[in-house]
């Protein structure tokens, strides 16, 4: 989970334009230990960013890549 | 217009499959169910540009029962009006446990799990490399702080000795006959 101050979007950083549901090590980055989605505000990522970011979280859900909750 | 539009070859899109295989069938019988997937993409007109099979892993939770799961994706580009095609004989197939047919963006390509793995191993890699950096500035930082501490420890000692003095000085004026308290 990335620090509250002096965030910035990781997204835009390394230059990330389509986030893959597949690449599970990434998506873990955005959760807590009980698997809920870090909101933005903790993160620092862009809106549209965000959006893409838990449309991929859910597909990973779906595809029981990663677990609904702990 | 319109009848240019009708004329016109409807565009290619590039989809993802990802299908998740009952495990335990055999290698024979889960590579004729991909088979049969392939085949029903390339029956409706699609082309399978390319694959990654994860092999058999386990589920993040249980699906009809199954702790495992075998793992295979596909890349494959299909005129979107046929893409309602494939749910139908997905999900009718019962060796299927569960599939997700996603769009790709343009001029992308399949990243597949051991390139995932690698990338994994890198970073991890780069962080404990981080992390013996900064385990060595700490002992440079904590030996240059004992250092001071142990400089601050001789003035100490040293100034010890004036209060003593005063001390003295203080027994000195008490045991003066002269001054009475």
């Amino acid at each position: 989970m990335p620090a509250y101050k002096g965030r910035k979007c990781f997204f835009t950083e390394n230059n990330i334009t389509y986030i893959d549901y597949k690449n599970i090590r990434l998506l873990k980055k955005f959760l807590t230990k009980y698997n809920k989605i870090v909101p933005k505000y903790y993160t620092g990522t862009t809106l549209k960013r965000q959006k893409q970011l838990s449309a991929a979280i859910k597909n990973a859900r779906t595809m029981a890549l990663i677990p609904f909750t702990k | 217009m319109t009848e240019s539009v009708s004329t016109e070859k409807v565009a290619m899109q590039s989809y993802e499959i990802m299908v998740i295989v009952r495990p335990g069938l055999g290698e024979q019988k889960t590579l004729e169910v991909l088979g049969e997937i392939k085949g029903l993409i390339s029956s409706n007109g699609g082309k399978v540009t390319a694959e990654d099979l994860w092999g058999t892993r386990d589920l993040a939770y249980t699906i009809k029962k199954h702790d495992q799961g075998y793992y295979a994706v596909f890349n494959f580009k299909l005129e979107p009006t046929k893409l309602q095609a494939l749910n139908k004989p997905l999900n009718l197939n019962q060796e299927v446990l569960r599939y997700l047919i996603t769009k790709t963006p343009e001029g992308y390509t399949l990243v597949t799990l051991e390139q995932y793995a690698e990338e994994a191993a890198k970073e991890e890699e780069e962080a404990k490399k981080k992390k013996e950096d900064s385990a060595k500035k700490k002992v440079v930082k904590q030996s240059v702080e004992k250092a001071q501490v142990v400089e601050k420890k001789v003035e100490k000692k040293e100034s010890k000795p004036k209060s003593s003095e005063s001390e003295d000085k203080l027994k000195d004026i008490i045991n003066d006959p002269d001054i009475s308290l």
